[in-house]
């Protein structure tokens, strides 16, 4: 059964500066929405608006239910931040276990994770923290995704694999992501928008980046 | 199940300096008796304030996993500071009533 998140009216001032004012969203299970913008465009914003820690005038609803904080639904939808979000103190055993997803299929995709499964997060490197914290938020039971620059600290093999596992993913989930890899985000999403002047701009090539003033070739 | 767990996941920030002021409070009204328990109870209230203002202030990124489980700041503050509000008293009766059964040595008066 397909779910569709629609995401409208949100409108967000910071003081007297506007950052979000026309935005529309419609992400379905199955599909892999790209989001960019330049840095301050409100893209964090926007996702944390819409997962209800950032307090907004919006409309944020799912099979036609309107949710204000849709973060308290964890099996509707979760969000990876663009920072680390994992206690450091915890093990990736507790880590994984707290997720429900099994260690040992994660080992078998990133062999560097083999006999860790004691150690904890806070120990790992950059790269390898936020390597779990995307797996397991990626993994995790729900029906739709926020990803905020999920492939940044992440080495380009990496990107490949967490790729695939998007692909095997979206037969259940729906996702939003945003990144500066613009060229990743163009390329892997069926539908691409860029955040500009607190309004979301469809995106079809490459030029239209271009024209926006995203990108200068 | 795994709600509590994670609960008692951020209990976990400030359990350690919880349960050695409860121990302290504790110690107090053991040897002082029942007089010194207003003055234990607005210090423990303060010490919780201070660990609130504290967890916000140098946690505040790591509130996403907890959301990432449905729970919200109000929920995971209520529902952890209840409880070591609970300890604290449980740990005060149980002082008050060891006065009787063990006297306060002559060397600590």
């Amino acid at each position: 059964m397909k779910h569709t998140l629609e995401i409208s009216g949100i409108r967000l001032l910071f003081g007297e500066r506007l950052i979000l004012s026309d935005v529309y969203l419609k992400i379905e299970t199955g599909s892999i929405v790209g989001l960019l913008g330049q840095n301050g465009s409100g893209k964090s914003c926007l996702m944390r608006g819409v997962y209800g820690t950032l307090a907004c005038e919006k409309s944020v609803s799912i099979d036609d239910v309107y949710f204000f904080n849709v973060y308290k639904q964890p099996q509707l939808m979760r969000y990876l931040p663009q920072h680390y979000f994992i206690p450091k103190w915890l093990s990736l055993k507790r880590i994984f276990r707290d997720f429900c997803i099994d260690f040992q299929v994660f080992v078998q995709l990133f062999p560097e994770f083999q006999g860790r499964e004691n150690a904890r997060i806070g120990h790992l490197s950059g790269g390898m923290y936020r390597l779990v914290e995307l797996y397991v938020t990626l993994k995790s039971d729900t029906q739709f995704i926020l990803l905020d620059e999920p492939f940044t600290h992440i080495s380009p093999v990496q990107v490949n694999t967490i790729k695939t596992i998007i692909n095997e993913e979206r037969n259940r989930k729906g996702f939003l992501i945003t990144d500066h890899l613009y060229t990743h985000i163009v390329r892997f999403c069926d539908n691409v928008y860029l955040l500009r002047d607190g309004k979301t701009n469809a995106i079809t090539t490459t030029d239209d980046l271009n024209k926006l003033g995203y990108i200068r070739s | 199940m795994r709600k509590i767990r994670i609960l008692f996941t951020f209990y976990r920030y400030y359990i350690w300096v919880s349960v050695l002021i409860n121990l302290v409070c504790a110690f107090f009204l053991w040897k002082n008796g029942i007089s010194v328990y207003p003055s234990l109870f607005w210090f423990k209230i303060f010490t919780m304030g201070a660990s609130f203002y504290l967890v916000n202030d140098y946690r505040k990124q790591e509130y996403f996993y907890f959301y990432n489980f449905g729970l919200s700041k109000k929920v995971l503050w209520i529902t952890t500071l209840g409880f070591d509000l609970l300890l604290f008293f449980v740990l005060m009766i149980s002082a008050y009533n060891l006065r009787s059964i063990f006297p306060i040595p002559y060397t600590l008066m």
